[in-house]
């Protein structure tokens, strides 16, 4: 995954307001250049839960692991 | 005392192509993992290749074909233009003091480049208009380089202003490159009376 990758999906994340963001303060190894942090939204929460269900719904009823197919 | 600095100019480029709400945290996130991790496990050679890297993966693909463009293709006016700009301004720095001055310097230099090539197309034509010209010329290749740069880079403002300073550079190089060709038609007149009196 790309950096440009990390940076866009989060920057998407927080357009749908599923997760917010804050600067913090710069630091010297940083160049005194400010930090941002993520935090997780609860409609972002909701999502992520909405996710894992969709995503256990698909795999529900298939045993593991499949035979080969003749 | 080891530099643990990314090159400035690379420094230059991620602020330009980076829009306004990233320009701290992307490049803070940039300069501490170069400054801790790239840096001491890959010394400073292959650590500026990896910011470089870094940078241009940040780029879209457009930014890209310019910034390689401009890297190993057009950009020899651009360069000659920042060392004449810079070194003046530079050398007073280092050897006098870093004052607002130093700007001063390094705009003047780049006029008295527009100028000279001026005087130069005066020389080798005998024309003022070629003088002209060649100021002109001088400011487009080189203002126009830094202003594909912004046009193309740059996120906010600067994009509004960019017709105008092309615009305000070209009659500036014009402008020199007049002076550059009467200072020239000086010369060859004085020259031309000194053999007529020997």
């Amino acid at each position: 995954m790309t950096r440009l990758a990390a940076y866009a999906t989060l920057e998407r994340l927080k357009k749908k307001r599923l997760v917010s963001s804050h600067l913090g303060t710069g630091t010297a190894v940083r160049g005194g250049k400010a930090r941002r942090y993520y935090s997780v939204e609860p409609s972002g929460v909701r999502a992520l839960n909405e996710s894992k269900a969709a995503h256990d719904a698909l795999w529900r009823g298939v045993a593991l692991p499949m035979g080969a197919v003749a | 005392m080891t530099n643990t600095n990314p090159p400035r100019w690379a420094a230059l480029v991620l602020n330009l192509i980076l829009k306004d709400r990233d320009r701290e945290s992307i490049a803070g996130d940039l300069l501490e993992e170069y400054r801790e991790v790239i840096l001491p496990a890959r010394g400073p050679v292959r650590g500026h290749l990896w910011y470089l890297a870094q940078i241009v993966s940040l780029m879209s693909a457009p930014q890209q074909g310019v910034f390689i463009g401009l890297l190993f293709g057009g950009g020899w006016v651009l360069m000659l233009m920042a060392v004449v700009s810079m070194l003046p301004a530079n050398v007073y720095g280092t050897i006098v003091r870093h004052t607002p001055f130093d700007k001063g310097l390094g705009f003047g230099a780049m006029l008295i480049l527009f100028a000279g090539a001026g005087f130069v197309a005066q020389q080798r034509t005998g024309d003022i208009q070629t003088a002209i010209s060649a100021g002109a010329i001088g400011a487009l290749a080189g203002m126009g380089s830094i202003l594909a740069i912004i046009v193309v880079f740059d996120g906010g403002g600067l994009r509004a202003i960019a017709v105008e300073f092309l615009i305000i550079s070209v009659t500036l190089g014009a402008f020199c490159g007049a002076v550059g060709g009467l200072v020239g038609t000086t010369v060859t007149a004085v020259r031309a009376a000194g053999q007529s009196v020997g």
